[in-house]
């Protein structure tokens, strides 16, 4: 109940405290939870070409890494990258800076001094911001989607198709279809498009819901990660891993599910950070 | 008489005001040649025996006991290396290979990632900070490591990892077990910025926190690591900090806003404190126990416990890598390299 107050604070924090896009020209690239093959992605990525970068709030800078520049040699996927602690604890991280353009005096920014440039070091398929949002208190890594201001997306996310596995025999579910009973592994291919690109990784959605005849079956929300045993899991989504969701890099796990003869009907219910909504139903005819 | 001792006391007490004792002993360093490192300086006859493996800005090169230089591989994005072995990786890599000192294949690392060698390790950090695996020289999977924030600082020894996170937190990793180091809470912001593990016993020095920033040094007492020593730092830097123990442990090396200190392990003094302005490349002789400091402005220092060197340079030398032959020490620096004779090294 504490950490749901904590969580509920900070997403009230956003707004409260306003924070606001590191950048002025706002191209969404990558999004929170897609699949970095062997992890959660932890933030977002923005395009959007070099341009300044600020802080999201107020803050105190307690990091600085250069890529190739800091003697202890500790490799950076995150090349050169800036850490700013701002007001309750909330820290914020902003990586694959352009070498060399980073602050490097300031030990406090505010939102109007640019803290460095959009750049491509460390491990990057091009010139993007990434952004990770983190209470220190809660210890949980958020969706900075949640607490940004509000940006423009009208196109619904998309499902691309919904799988049954069983075995190793994989197979698109097509509406109406007939299945034979039993238990199957049910996964579903999402994306939520961006319409700043016309390209994009997997871009997670915002929440996922599976039905079965009505009865909610899985739920994910790509709001939080946290610590959890020694793994990263999604927080309000029963604590799922990520070796636990991803069955690859496009196709997220649903759960098992038991087919019984009759009709079945399954529903899936994807939703993006915008409150745009995407429902694909499909009737199965489930035989003995 | 009594008039006379009176003058000769006030005598000794004005010159100390007015000709204070150095700290380090300034000496004259004699620079002594110069080459620039190319594929034209490949040597041929090479000799078995001592190989190095030298990263140098954009170039990896070998050196044989005679000196001599070979040009191995060109940095792609960056390289690990360690004795014997180097890899040469892109920005974004699906597999890592292992070369010899040849330049021969020797195995590859089926991950993505970054490597590291610490304490004669290797270990491929996730492009996010948050885990990494260790693998052998010969491409086997080790244990697998999943850190509760974004790594900062990393050091291994034979017997035990050490790992300091963004979230301030440092933990000891010791046969499958999991010791957290309890650094000093009363710092406003907590991060980790410097970690270190002495290589022969079980000891551990990190670098943490803003206002104050602190250097703690614990030693392991029945199954945990107590602090043994510790102290607040006069400023502080916010970025990765070097610290290192050094001279089979005799000493401990911490990179402060103003330059290093070399601090005696044995009684947790500082015995010399070297004043360099911007430090920006820390490199480690093993063999001379020499240390070599570069600032932006092109001046050097070679540090030992004893004494220290100071020398300004043409040009600004970020040192990549020293070593020390005879009474010379040779500098790496973006393919170029030069040696430097350290004259009355000693005498201090």
């Amino acid at each position: 109940m504490r950490r749901f107050c904590l969580l509920a604070f900070v997403c009230g924090a956003g707004f409260v405290f306003a924070y606001q896009w590191p950048v002025k020209n706002i191209v969404l690239t990558g999004t929170f939870g897609e699949s970095r093959w062997t992890h959660f992605h932890n933030g977002i990525d923005l395009g959007g070409g070099e341009q300044d970068v600020y802080p999201i709030e107020d803050g105190e800078v307690i990091f600085r890494f250069e890529e190739h520049q800091d003697h202890d040699g500790l490799p950076s996927g995150l090349g050169s990258f800036m850490v700013i602690e701002h007001r309750q604890r909330i820290r914020s991280l902003y990586a694959h800076l352009k070498p060399g353009s980073m602050n490097s005096t300031d030990r406090s920014l505010s939102t109007d001094k640019v803290l460095g440039r959009i750049g491509e070091s460390g491990g990057s398929y091009g010139k993007h911001l990434h952004l990770t949002v983190t209470d220190e208190d809660s210890d949980q890594i958020i969706n900075p989607l949640v607490v940004l201001p509000a940006r423009i997306d009208s196109i619904k996310p998309k499902i691309i198709g919904l799988y049954t596995k069983k075995g190793a025999a994989l197979s698109k579910v097509s509406s109406p279809m007939s299945i034979s009973s039993g238990t199957y592994e049910l996964l579903v291919s999402v994306q939520d498009p961006s319409g700043d690109v016309g390209y994009y990784m997997p871009m997670a959605p915002y929440r996922i819901l599976f039905f079965m005849n009505g009865q909610e079956m899985t739920s994910y929300t790509f709001e939080n990660i946290r610590r959890k045993d020694g793994r990263s899991v999604l927080y309000k989504s029963d604590d799922i891993s990520f070796s636990e969701m991803y069955f690859d890099e496009w196709m997220i796990r649903l759960g098992d599910v038991h087919f019984l003869p009759g009709d079945t009907v399954l529903e899936v219910v994807v939703t993006d950070k915008a409150d745009n909504e995407t429902i694909r139903s499909f009737k199965l005819q489930v035989g003995p | 008489m009594r008039k006379f001792y009176a003058f000769i006391l006030l005598f000794v007490i004005m010159y100390f005001i007015l000709f204070p004792t150095p700290l380090s002993k300034t000496v004259s360093i004699t620079r002594n040649w110069r080459i620039t490192l190319d594929e034209q300086s490949v040597s041929p006859d090479w000799d078995d025996g001592s190989v190095r493996i030298l990263r140098s800005g954009s170039r990896i090169s070998r050196i044989d006991a005679l000196s001599h230089h070979a040009l191995l591989d060109r940095v792609r994005y960056s390289a690990a290396v360690t004795d014997g072995y180097f890899i040469n990786y892109d920005a974004i890599s699906q597999a890592l290979v292992v070369l010899d000192a040849d330049g021969r294949y020797h195995a590859t690392i089926e991950s993505r990632g970054y490597p590291y060698f610490t304490g004669g390790r290797l270990f491929v950090i996730a492009t996010d900070r948050g885990s990494m695996k260790e693998w052998s020289i010969e491409g086997e999977p080790r244990s697998a490591y999943s850190f509760p924030s974004t790594l900062t600082a990393l050091s291994a020894s034979p017997g035990l990892i050490a790992a300091g996170f963004l979230n301030g937190e440092a933990y000891v990793y010791s046969n499958d077990t999991i010791i957290p180091l309890t650094v000093p809470e009363i710092s406003r912001y907590h991060a980790v910025y410097g970690i270190a593990t002495a290589d022969q016993r079980e000891t551990v020095a990190v670098v943490s926190g803003i206002n104050p920033q602190f250097l703690t040094v614990y030693d392991k007492v029945e199954g945990v690591f107590v602090p043994v020593f510790s102290r607040s730092l006069e400023d502080e830097l916010r970025r990765p900090v070097y610290v290192r123990f050094f001279a089979q442990d005799t000493y401990l090396a911490a990179e402060t806003s103003g330059g290093v200190d070399i601090i005696s392990v044995k009684d947790w003094k500082i015995i010399r404190s070297e004043a360099v302005k911007d430090v920006h490349s820390i490199q480690y002789d093993h063999s001379s126990g020499l240390f070599l400091l570069g600032d932006k402005s092109g001046s050097l220092v070679v540090l030992s416990p004893e004494s220290a060197f100071r020398v300004s340079t043409e040009t600004a030398l970020a040192p990549a890598a020293v070593e020390s032959m005879d009474a010379s020490v040779l500098v790496h620096s973006d393919g170029r390299i030069c040696s430097f004779s350290l004259n009355g090294r000693g005498d201090s």
